[in-house]
């Protein structure tokens, strides 16, 4: 390990050996005579040494530079205290400084510990006084480089992206993170994100983003078949049409071909075409197909309950088992309702990934 | 109704490993690595079965130990947490109590007067003495001082000042910050209204549209993120289904999809669950994806959908934290070739608890020994802690009307 000189920090002076401290008497947190409270950390001399004197400003409530001086250590040996770093933004606006230094200040620190809470909220507060986010989208990059599923980070963005509307180019982010790794669902949740931000979907309508969409998602399945990133997302995409998740003949002809033409049986294709099923079943049981259709699926869901909690998906056999029986109560109680309650109105929906021609 | 678990066959657990393929990502690459890890824990307890029938062994004196040296006295590494110090009660407090352990009165006390200390005058608890409100370490010291059981433990808090501190958090569209000028999250929620269920202070007012943010917090993916549009994760997820059910309003939210995405967080191999989609298992999560199970029973229940059994595998739960996450010395850890610490040690057993109990069954692996106190998935005490803080806090809600 070579350190360069430009690393080394220069020795910790305790406050209680500086000049500019002698006037503030340093307070701890317990009197001498108290008793020992639990869960008592071991500090060093430097930690307590900080503290004492941060507690005995605060109580002053002294806002100076001093101060804000102090805080920036007291960060440094724990950025999780967001007592301090709320004492530092109240300082701040004491003496009214400039801002903007803090973004420098608060990316170090995020660089450094990118899974702190308090600096993210704090950076937050500051590039929300500034009513400036323009480094944001570099720091959250630069932070995703680092840790490309770092929650923090996209939370951050995705409220900077809401609160000061820059969706311009985002998809085009989110489409680089997919391509890194294909299985980010960090990305894949992004791109969710941008995609429903960006565009309105009004009355089931399958527009051409949708449609260039599920071609996007097909694609990455195609290449990757165990990733339930991309399943997740094909869910997400056709809940905004009508028919939901049977609503796409491109998707079903898919799924088919995957299943009865290629013998596939990955459990996310599975799970997807039972859904499938039971959406078809509600779409078609109040229409004259359903007398046929009915028992035809209820047949074909337990199928796929049975394949998958014996075979493809043993370790959520209890799952299958039980939807398989869920599924069942639920058709039976429907087809009872539609006996009784018989429906002229004739909607034509059908789903051709759900049983076999 | 009893029941003992045996383990799975080792060569199952073998056809589930992810292959590495040509077109493999960083994901897949760490998952293998993972999977290797425990693959290794698990032949190791395989081959140690023909000595030892007795295994997988719960160390619970190594536990209790390694527990109550905590609650005396914490390393220099722990400094980080010095804001953070009533969960670290409750983290030792809780799987203590499920551990059977009962502490002596004046100890009691002891830990009672240290929370009271970090109360703070404007109501709320601080992550220390004198150091200010924040909801996080609120719902951690209310847990413990529920945990304790006293009655001096319960005169601790200050109700009419911590439904000034909860409303004064409270945000317009229903949400919470975790403290004044903090970051607003489904943490939030959850803690405000635990705390606030736990002690009779709940109002229409505290929880107006509460219910309708959280549920704008569900994701296409089935779980709910911290805040709208971010991603599915284990901990919010939990948070906010716990919320929505204290609300009574968890109709509002999709059940079926948020079933679906749980189930999906176990993983194959491992056993035990991940915190998010295409992420690591990690023992915390046996917690916050095991303990939203009994909930989402409760509202199958309402629909005559009650299951028969723990909808994930209990078995490979209980593999996973019992034969990967146990320290020798006590302790329990995310995941193989990790520290110790109180925060995984109190997840990854009350995540044990609810696998080893299924509405009144018990289905425990290894031997009996190894079984654990129940634990109440809303609050995550023992249930019989909860009924005496409940009736203690609902009477004084009486007297005050
Ligand atoms: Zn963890």
């Amino acid at each position: 390990m070579a350190d360069s000189s430009d690393d080394e920090v220069p020795k910790h002076v305790l406050f209680k050996d500086r000049p500019e401290w002698k006037d503030i008497e340093p307070l701890g947190e317990y009197d001498s005579d108290e008793e020992q409270p639990v869960v008592n950390i071991e500090y060093s001399a430097e930690f307590k040494d900080c503290y004492d004197y941060f507690r005995a400003v605060a109580q002053k409530r002294e806002y100076t530079q001093r101060v804000l001086d102090l805080t920036d250590t007291a960060i440094k040996f724990n950025p999780a205290n967001y007592t301090i770093w709320g004492y530092r933004f109240d300082t701040l606006k004491a003496l009214e400084k400039d801002l903007r230094p803090e973004l420098e200040y608060t990316k170090r620190i995020i660089l450094k510990q990118p899974k702190n809470y308090q600096v993210w909220n704090y950076r937050n507060l500051i590039v929300t006084e500034l009513q400036d986010a323009s480094n944001e989208k570099e720091l959250t990059a630069l932070a995703l480089a680092e840790d490309s599923k770092n929650y923090h980070a996209w939370d951050y963005r995705i409220s900077i992206l809401r609160d000061f509307k820059m969706y311009d180019g985002e998809l085009e982010f989110a489409t680089q993170m997919i391509e890194d790794d294909v299985r980010n669902n960090s990305a894949w949740n992004y791109r969710d994100f941008v995609i429903h931000r960006t565009n309105n979907f009004w009355d089931g309508v399958e527009t051409d983003v949708i449609k260039s969409e599920i071609e996007y998602t097909l694609d990455k399945i195609t290449k990757l078949m165990d990733n339930e990133s991309a399943w997740s997302y094909l869910r997400g995409i056709l809940a905004n049409i009508s028919g939901g998740i049977c609503g796409s003949k491109r998707v079903n002809d898919f799924c088919h071909n995957l299943y009865y033409n290629k013998g596939n049986r990955c459990r996310f294709l599975l799970s997807f075409m039972l859904d499938c099923c039971f959406r078809d079943h509600e779409v078609t049981y109040r229409t004259k197909e359903g007398d046929e259709r009915g028992p035809q699926l209820l047949a074909r869901i337990k199928e796929l309950c049975l394949e998958l909690a014996t075979e493809h998906d043993v370790t959520r056999k209890q799952y299958w088992m039980h939807l398989s029986k869920s599924f069942e109560k639920m058709i039976i109680k429907a087809e009872l309702e539609r006996q009784l309650y018989p429906s002229s109105e004739d909607e034509d929906s059908t789903c051709s990934c759900s049983t076999e021609d | 109704m009893e029941n003992l678990l045996k383990l799975r066959d080792i060569n199952d657990i073998r056809k589930n490993l992810t292959l590495s393929l040509e077109d493999s990502t960083e994901t897949t690459e760490e998952q293998i690595k993972v999977e290797k890890m425990v693959l290794k824990k698990y032949e190791d307890l395989h081959a140690q079965l023909n000595v030892n029938h007795n295994l997988p062994e719960l160390l619970k004196e190594h536990h209790k130990r390694f527990l109550s040296s905590s609650l005396e006295h914490l390393s220099s590494s722990y400094e980080t947490l010095d804001a953070s110090r009533p969960w670290i009660c409750y983290w030792i407090l809780h799987p203590l109590s499920l551990l059977g352990v009962r502490l002596e009165d004046s100890y009691k006390s002891r830990i009672v007067r240290f929370l009271a200390k970090c109360q703070s005058p404007t109501g709320g608890f601080g992550g220390g003495p004198g150091q200010m409100p924040h909801l996080a370490p609120t719902y951690a010291a209310v847990n413990a001082l529920a945990i304790l059981g006293t009655e001096e433990a319960f005169k601790v808090i200050n109700r009419p000042k911590l439904y000034e501190f909860l409303l004064s958090v409270k945000q317009s569209n229903g949400s919470f910050a975790m403290h004044h000028r903090g970051e607003v999250d489904i943490r939030g929620a959850y803690c405000a209204l635990s705390v606030a269920s736990l002690t009779s202070i709940i109002t229409p007012e505290l929880v107006a549209n509460t219910a309708e943010w959280i549920v704008s917090c569900q994701t296409y993916e089935g779980g709910f993120a911290g805040s709208p549009g971010a991603e599915a994760h284990g901990g919010y997820a939990f948070c906010g289904l716990a919320a929505l059910v204290i609300l009574n309003k968890a109709d509002l939210c999709n059940h079926h999809a948020l079933l679906r995405w749980l189930v999906n967080r176990q993983m194959s191999v491992e056993g035990g669950f991940q915190g998010r989609t295409n992420k690591q298992v990690d023992s915390c999560y046996s917690f916050w994806q095991g303990g939203a199970f009994p909930l989402i029973y409760t509202i199958l229940a309402k629909e005559g959908l009650t299951p028969e059994n723990h909808l994930f595998d209990a078995r490979a739960l209980q593999e996973y934290i019992l034969i990967c996450c146990q320290n020798i010395h006590g302790g329990l850890i995310d995941k193989p070739g990790k520290p110790r610490d109180a925060y995984h040690t109190c997840y990854a057993l009350s995540g044990l608890s609810i696998a080893q109990h299924f509405l009144n069954n018990k289905q425990v692996l290894g031997t009996y020994k190894n079984e654990l106190a129940n634990t109440h998935p809303l609050y995550n005490i023992r249930p019989d802690l909860v009924r005496k803080a409940l009736l203690y806090f609902h009477s004084l809600k009486n007297d005050a009307t």
